[in-house]
């Protein structure tokens, strides 16, 4: 994976509305086979984000290219490559569910009906309902069929899932795992449900007031802020813990939760030697990396 | 703050009741009518107030945490009573005009008035907050007609000024009446969470898009579910002509997608509402003939499309992603507004025909001795002024995607301003003032704005606005 040009670039792209700085100077690459979870609370920017990078939005600075074009001048033939679910984007309301399929399908040759029948059977679509009529969850799971169908390169994923059943989001998360087993498919997924995202995602985006505060790998992430127990072996553990780059520390009597950024197991074990005593690690979920990060920006 | 007062609140808080003013303002010289022996003319304000009132009622009523906050569901009415109340008996004291009455007999008839005007009143309360699911405003032209031809409005004040005692212990029994019929509880369960548009929905566009497809789906038969198929296999078979990616399957798809939207919700009783009223139109503005000016009036309906290109979307669906470039967009648009341009051109054309027919046929004639009415039909030599309009709203409706509502509420409101003005514009004909090559120039400088107004958003502008 991660060959050739990037898919996306973006440079130094600036986007306001009114008094919301929406995009502040962003700069970034996202490469081929890459899936990308896009992190951060409402309002930071994700969806303006992703907007651009299909040229719904249009940069007021900066540059943004996809599939090397400039996403302002994306032809057919670049967004016939594209792929995209927005949480409440329009459908077609007064067309039946089955309808809509043809319809869209008609667009595109590389339609996999096979992909399309599995799909309506495995997610229980009733093709004969009116869309405008259709549940949230159901709505979501028609708008993720039209995204897939295609077998997109670029398949951007703006809030898929939050209003999907437990079944369905884990349903659905199989789906993309089969999808991204082809490298030849870069996904981009913006979540609040980060126990989901961080099943599938191997690049992490966090963003902040339209900035980004990380853009790097979801291992990278995950080994920069490690968390472990610190149990001493004989009273209590000194007041002053020997940890460089304390994130955080809860105390109490011989017994330690701490979370420390920027250092190697190795390390710790060997400090945790020095004050005797035992250290047992646990990885950091995502959700709690993310809290990390944009609570010591 | 009491339940009461927090409703009341809504009188100055909501927006839409800002816009109620104002309509409320355009019926004040009903109220007045000075150098008239006519009074009534302030039922028409009661009426709407009462419109107001429901409405704003039954917006309250029909969100679901209304229905469990203590002691709320009787204040619909208590509110209602109150605004009727003290707008009716301030607008009965137009009788305190009335010539030769004395003190404090003129209380009396005051009283009376308000009473009268209790009773239009209520009628706006039952269509906006009793009548479901919209206000039942059929018999407003037959009350009309009666006041027009009858004079139905100078019989009931006459009886308010000679027998006011009467029309008090009426008026009262009616408020008794309404007082009971609106303090029932089964209207607190039977609005509850219920999806109706209210008067004051105009700006909630979601809600909007709910309410048509529920409606939608009710109007849903089978005769139509098959002619959508034809429509579907049809449009299908047109884009299937042009190769995947090309501009021409966008073009016939974005066709479809803007129709189906618009007469996917149409049934048999819309379209013949929709011909009703241009027939009601063709005869209306047909007998009220020339002005001072020698400008026939039934002129007007050569605007009227421009006004309906206000409710119209042409680019819609953006946030669905197709394989169709900004550029695409623009071509399937510019397509798109010539095909409804020339789809309404015909529509005025067959009017224009019809009605010059109709000049043809229509007798002269005259109503219980009144003055004699001749029907004028159009005169073909203004359908300049169709094509003149077209491009000036399309122009507006692109421009102004996300306010189009409003603006098809403040272009209502200056419509009889339009009116004035297209009369004064008249007095001479624009193509004896200006020559047809003038003219022809206008009309051309307006669509080269068009094309400007519309390259610009589609190759430049957002395609959708924050929060779509």
């Amino acid at each position: 994976m991660k060959n050739g040009n990037p898919i996306v670039q973006m440079r130094s792209v600036s986007k306001r509305f009114g008094e919301i700085q929406a995009l502040d100077n962003i700069d970034l690459d996202i490469q081929r086979g890459e899936i990308i979870g896009l992190l951060g609370a409402n309002g930071s920017g994700k969806s303006t984000l992703l907007r651009h990078i299909i040229g719904l939005y249009l940069a007021d600075e900066g540059r943004c290219l996809t599939f090397d074009t400039d996403a302002a001048e994306l032809t057919p033939k670049e967004l016939g490559r594209i792929g995209y679910v927005h949480q409440e984007g329009e459908l077609l309301e007064w067309m039946k569910v089955e309808q809509l399929i043809r319809y869209v399908s008609a667009y595109y040759k590389t339609w996999n009906h096979q992909l399309e029948e599995k799909y309506i059977a495995d997610f229980d679509i009733s093709l004969t309902d009116r869309v405008g009529l259709l549940s949230p969850g159901q709505r979501q799971k028609v708008a993720i069929l039209l995204a897939i169908g295609f077998e997109p390169e670029l398949l951007i994923l703006d809030e898929p899932a939050s209003a999907l059943d437990p079944i369905a989001r884990g349903q659905f998360l199989d789906l993309l795992l089969g999808i991204i087993q082809d490298e030849n498919h870069t996904i981009i997924i913006s979540s609040h449900i980060l126990s989901d995202v961080e099943k599938v995602v191997d690049h992490t985006l966090i963003m902040r007031k339209g900035a980004i505060l990380r853009d790097c790998s979801f291992d990278s992430l995950r080994e920069e802020f490690i968390r472990f127990t610190l149990s001493s072996l004989n009273g209590p553990l000194p007041a002053e813990l020997p940890f460089a780059n304390t994130v955080s520390c809860e105390k109490s009597g011989g017994r330690a939760i701490i979370t420390v950024q920027n250092d190697t197991q190795e390390m710790l074990e060997a400090k945790a030697r020095e004050l005797n005593c035992e250290i047992e690690f646990r990885p950091l979920s995502l959700e709690e990396i993310y809290k990390i990060v944009v609570s010591r920006e | 703050m009491g339940i009461l007062t927090a409703n009341l609140k809504h009188l100055y808080q909501r927006r839409g009741v800002w816009f109620w003013y104002v309509i409320l303002l355009c019926q004040t010289p009903m109220i007045l009518m000075p150098n008239s022996d006519r009074y009534l003319g302030y039922l028409i304000f009661s009426f709407f107030a009462g419109l107001m009132a429901g409405g704003l009622q039954k917006d309250v009523l029909v969100k679901p945490f209304s229905f469990c906050l203590p002691n709320h569901r009787r204040i619909p009415r208590t509110f209602i009573f109150w605004i009727g109340g003290v707008v009716n008996f301030i607008l009965g004291c137009v009788f305190l005009r009335y010539p030769g009455l004395s003190y404090p007999y003129i209380l009396l008839i005051i009283l009376a008035g308000g009473f009268v005007g209790l009773t239009a009143y209520f009628y706006g309360v039952y269509s906006s907050f009793l009548a479901l699911p919209t206000p039942a405003a059929g018999i407003i032209p037959l009350l009309a007609a009666g006041i027009v031809i009858f004079k139905w409005d100078v019989a009931v004040q006459n009886v308010v000024v000679s027998q006011p005692t009467v029309m008090i212990i009426v008026g009262g029994l009616m408020c008794v009446c309404c007082w009971k019929l609106l303090g029932r509880d089964f209207l607190a369960r039977k609005y509850c969470g219920k999806l109706i548009m209210g008067m004051f929905d105009s700006w909630d566009l979601t809600k909007i898009e709910k309410y048509r497809q529920a409606r939608a789906e009710r109007n849903m038969t089978d005769r139509k579910v098959k002619f959508f198929e034809k429509a579907q296999r049809f449009f299908l078979g047109k884009m299937e002509r042009y190769d995947f990616m090309s501009r021409g399957r966008y073009i016939w798809g974005n066709i479809y997608m803007t129709f189906g939207k618009y007469f996917g919700f149409w049934n048999m009783w819309h379209i013949l509402g929709f011909f009703a009223l241009i027939v009601f139109m063709i005869l209306f503005f047909g007998f009220m003939g020339p002005r001072e000016n020698d400008k026939r009036m039934i002129g007007i309906l050569f605007i009227m499309p421009a006004f309906g290109m206000f409710s119209l979307d042409l680019m819609s669906y953006q946030t669905m992603v197709f394989p169709a470039g900004r550029r695409d967009k623009y071509y399937s648009t510019l397509i798109l507004s010539a095909v409804i341009t020339m789809l309404a051109g015909l529509l005025v054309l067959a009017v224009t025909g019809i009605s010059i027919f109709l000049e043809t046929i229509l007798p002269e004639f005259s109503f219980r001795g009144g003055p004699m009415l001749r029907y004028y039909g159009m005169d073909i030599g203004d359908f300049y002024i169709y094509w003149l309009f077209m491009p000036v709203t399309l122009s507006l409706t692109l421009a102004f995607p996300r306010t189009k509502l409003l603006l098809k509420i403040a272009l209502v409101m200056v419509f009889m301003q339009a009116w004035i003005v297209y009369e004064i514009v008249s007095k001479q004909n624009l193509i004896d003032m200006i020559g047809p090559i003038g003219v022809l120039g206008i009309i051309a400088f307006c669509w080269i704005d068009f094309l400007v107004v519309l390259h610009y958003v589609c190759m430049r502008r957002s395609l959708v606005s924050q929060g779509r």
